[in-house]
């Protein structure tokens, strides 16, 4: 015979069953976006889909899993022209979304690409290194002349550094630079390119003219300082801008790398060539940017006299920039963090000074090797000028190893093959001499 | 709240209060105009003058307004009056005082922002804004000069200390005051154009960071109070939202940033420089919180400005259409004077004085920060100035002892040019500013070491007495100085 206290045990046990159980149905039911125009999307977190949304200005395509659906935004984990991007898209930007067909297409980003689920991928990977201080960013300041003191190769270190904590990190490089050599600029593409696809890569600009530019917009976002400029891409050689081919070649790189950014390839083609026009009409209800190479636009960027380089206001509002910083602590508000925290113990600074304190130090000392070879001889006998001229040239293929572009096309360092060449030569003379 | 435009003084004797009482006590003879009474009244003004007479309940006075130069005659009540002297000699009353007798306006080499306050109260008063020297309550200033060439003695080493300053003292407010010019007020004046503004922007850029967004003093207002500017130093006069100029001031110069970029033959390549020239200076500009198409206007002489008012702010263009045509002179850049910007407001406002200013910003009183901004500075550009005179003049040393070094002394004179090239570096290391100027002459830090590693192998091999070591290794031969040379 029941008791009145095991009844009500079952009463309050069948209530928590059922409402576990309307818990689970409400987690398999259906999810539905409304779109722009109305129309309806049901399904669930984890379909393959194909997103259609806004991103500065251009409509891109993203196909991929859905991961994520929150009131404000969804996150679509796929593959955006061919490069792997786990990407958050506002639903106010979202133009289309449909149950995609390629099922291989929403395998999850690290499925493809087994290196990322390494030990050390994944956000609480084995191996990953966890910050105790909370979200915060890998921050390097990169300034100086593109090929000299602005280099890929430091990118990759703080890439490096970045993997340590899993992928998924926020890079922010500020950038300062008069711009420089076309060929270190290739190689901050790629570099950068490869980053992007396990970290977000940010680029704040002070200035970022030329090959400066050409690195800023190989990144996910691009946030500038008040007094922050960006433009002016012209190729040229001594005096002479690129033409012909070379220039149709350029046009296409840069507008190639401009729309990896999610950027229209216009911005790019009017910052390399004066001709080329740029404007371009604001949606005031949407923001929305249409970008035209006309001047039919509300808003003219460039007419055929003028080379684009963007200033802050201009950049912002048309898309180009996703907003203004003066401060560490105003970036980090723009970047969706609570507080600006550089994680690594600054390790992004630290391999901005080496490089720049290497940089300096090969400036000052190569000239400085250069003469002693001139002068090599004053004061000294055959043997002993032969001697001194043997450590020069090791010095100089010292400095080759350390800061090789330094060393080459500022000042003309022969190669290191020519230099161990003659210094081989140097050594014959001197047991030439010894040998008399 | 701000006070728009320059105010007219008004008659100070109308402000002054008091009661009229019956004459009962007359007043003593007292000396002529070699001496004057003084009354400090309880609100802290002080008024110079002569007691005519003394009444039950208060005084008729002689009140001077050295100001206005005009005298008026007043009655005081006894209860509105702290303190009387008596038969003061002008001379110690105007000492103690804070100058009635000497120039009205507030000139800022007058500031001696580390003399000690005394125990009577400071006061002047002109047409509204009043200036005290203590009382702690009022709303302080630190003053610091931005003087003379820019990327000399306008350098950023001199104004991080001047920073270090503002963060010990925390005023309430900064006031910038430049005052630039590379080319004179008069059409006689022969300027130097050694002392023209340095063209470096990257510098200036760095300058302004420094002072806006420093996390010590970011909180604290700071005021750009412009004196004169025609010349790169514009940069900077337009880099602070809050600007207010001198009526004899002029905001000119931009285009020197144009030429930096339309020396090139290729087309192409010239709309490159161009462009990358006129986004990095509107950088400046857009600090400030200005338009680019008036940084366009006013560095671009190409390009022409109208204006168009729409309530308190101005509509730019440079297409035309603009209500107002600024600049329709397509081989001349836009500039302004005083009047012309306050009008446009791209000024906040005309003042001539720092009470002017202050009254403008707002303040009605306010004190000086006990700061050193004013002393650092024309300490730094003093000793700079000196500095810069010793190299040019161990530069031309050096060549001297360069010519003389042959024959038997050749060592000994080599030595001394190597010590001449040794105090060289020594100032350049110890003021930047010396080595951009002596850069004038085609000297750098990194020619001086090689000299000296040249002259150190020559004396190597002269000493040995080897071959090939004639002459002076690696002298130069012009340069060093406008007497240098040989």
């Amino acid at each position: 015979m029941r008791t009145n206290s095991s009844t009500s045990f079952v009463k309050v046990f069948a209530c928590f069953a059922l409402l576990l159980a309307m818990s689970a149905a409400l987690a398999r039911a259906d999810v539905r976006i409304q779109m722009k125009d109305g129309s309806i999307w049901k399904g669930d977190v984890g379909a393959a889909v194909d997103a259609v949304f806004n991103m500065r200005g251009v409509n891109t395509t993203i196909t991929g899993r859905l991961t994520k659906i929150t009131d404000l935004y969804i996150e679509v984990d796929g593959k955006i022209a061919g490069i792997d991007r786990r990407q958050i898209i506002m639903r106010s930007d979202l133009v289309a979304l449909k149950t995609s067909a390629d099922a291989k297409a929403a395998e999850p980003v690290a499925a493809r690409n087994p290196e990322l689920a390494a030990p050390d991928a994944g956000r609480a990977g084995k191996g990953a290194i966890k910050s105790s201080s909370g979200p915060g960013v890998f921050f390097m300041p990169m300034e100086g002349t593109v090929g000299f003191e602005f280099r890929h190769e430091e990118i990759e270190k703080l890439a490096a550094e970045a993997d340590k904590y899993g992928p998924h990190q926020i890079l922010v490089l500020r950038i300062n630079s008069p711009g420089g050599l076309v060929i270190e600029g290739e190689d901050i593409h790629r570099t950068i390119s490869e980053v992007r696809k396990r970290h977000r890569v940010v680029a704040w600009i002070e200035e970022a003219i030329s090959g400066g530019c050409a690195a800023a917009i190989c990144c996910d976002e691009i946030y500038f300082m008040t007094e922050g400029t960006a433009g002016s891409v012209t190729m040229f050689s001594g005096t002479t801008a690129a033409t012909g081919a070379q220039l149709q070649a350029w046009l296409k790189t840069l507008g190639d790398w401009m729309e990896e950014g999610g950027r229209s390839r216009y911005i790019a083609e009017a910052m390399i060539n004066a001709p080329k026009l740029l404007s371009y009409d604001k949606d005031p209800v949407t923001g929305a940017v249409t970008f035209y190479n006309t001047l039919q636009g509300k808003y003219v960027l460039s007419d055929a006299k003028e080379n684009l380089t963007f200033n802050a206001t201009n950049a912002v509002h048309c898309g180009f920039a996703q907003g203004i910083a003066d401060t560490t602590d105003e970036l980090a508000k723009l970047l969706d963090l609570p507080k600006w925290n550089e994680l690594g113990d600054g390790v992004g600074r630290k391999i901005s000074e080496d490089w720049l304190r290497t940089a300096k130090q090969a400036q000052d000392d190569i000239p400085k090797i250069i003469n002693r070879i001139n002068t090599a001889g004053i004061g000294r006998d055959q043997a002993e000028t032969i001697g001194r001229l043997i450590s020069l040239y090791q010095d100089l293929i010292q400095w080759r190893k350390k800061a090789e572009r330094i060393a080459e096309m500022m000042f003309g360092v022969p190669d290191i093959e020519t230099l161990e060449f003659n210094i081989e030569e140097l050594r014959r003379q001197l047991a030439r001499l010894r040998g008399r | 709240m701000k006070i728009r435009s320059s105010c007219v003084v008004l008659t100070a004797a109308i402000a002054l209060t008091g009661l009229v009482g019956m004459p009962t006590l007359p007043v003593a003879a007292q000396d002529a105009a070699s001496t004057e009474d003084i009354i400090y009244l309880n609100d802290g003004r002080i008024l110079h003058g002569k007691i005519v007479e003394e009444t039950r309940l208060g005084y008729v006075f002689n009140y001077r307004n050295d100001t206005l130069g005009i005298t008026t005659q007043i009655t005081l009540a006894k209860t509105d009056i702290a303190k009387i002297d008596r038969e003061v000699a002008r001379s110690m009353a105007t000492e103690g005082a804070a100058g009635a007798e000497a120039d009205e306006e507030l000139k800022l080499d007058e500031v001696n922002t580390s003399s000690k306050p005394t125990d009577m109260e400071k006061l002047k008063t002109t047409y509204g804004a009043t200036l005290a020297s203590s009382d702690p309550s009022l709303p302080s200033v630190y003053v610091s000069p931005m003087k003379g060439q820019m990327g000399t003695d306008i350098h950023k080493s001199i104004y991080e200390e001047v920073l270090e300053d503002i963060n010990r003292v925390r005023p309430d407010v900064v006031v910038w005051v430049l005052e630039c010019s590379d080319v004179d007020t008069f059409m006689l004046h022969r300027d130097d154009p050694a002392e023209a503004g340095k063209l470096e922007l990257e510098h200036y850029r760095e300058l302004v960071n420094v002072l806006k967004d420093d996390r010590r003093i970011r909180s604290i207002p700071q005021v750009m109070w412009v004196q004169d500017s025609l010349g790169i130093s514009s940069v900077i006069a337009m880099a602070w939202s809050d600007m207010y100029m001198k009526s004899t001031a002029r905001l000119d110069g931009l285009d020197q940033i144009f030429a930096m970029g339309a020396g090139w033959s290729d087309a192409d390549v010239r709309a490159k420089m161009l462009a990358a020239w006129i986004g990095i200076g509107n950088g400046f500009l857009q600090n400030g919180g200005y338009p680019l198409e008036l940084g366009e206007a006013m560095i671009d002489p190409t390009v022409t400005l109208s204006a168009t008012w729409r309530g308190r702010s101005v509509l730019w263009s440079t297409t035309g259409g603009g209500e107002y045509t600024v600049d329709s002179n397509t081989r001349q850049t836009a500039g302004f004077n005083a009047k012309t910007a306050e009008n446009f407001l791209i000024s906040d406002g005309t003042a001539d004085t720092l009470d002017d200013l202050m009254l403008l910003y707002g303040y009605r009183e306010y004190r000086l920060a006990e700061g050193r901004g004013v002393e650092l500075v024309e300490d730094y550009v003093t000793n700079w100035r000196r500095a810069f005179k010793t190299a040019e003049n161990v530069a031309v040393d050096y060549n001297q002892h360069v010519s003389w070094a042959s024959g038997a002394d050749a060592v000994k004179w080599l030595g001394q040019a190597k010590s001449d090239l040794k105090k060289l570096l020594a100032l350049f290391n110890r003021y930047d500013a010396v080595a951009i100027r002596m850069a004038d002459f085609g000297w750098d830090r990194l020619t001086i070491e090689i000299l000296i590693e040249q002259i150190t192998d020559t004396i190597r091999a002269l000493s040995q007495n080897s071959g090939g070591a004639g002459g002076a290794g690696g002298g130069r031969s012009s340069g060093g100085g406008r007497r240098g040379g040989g």
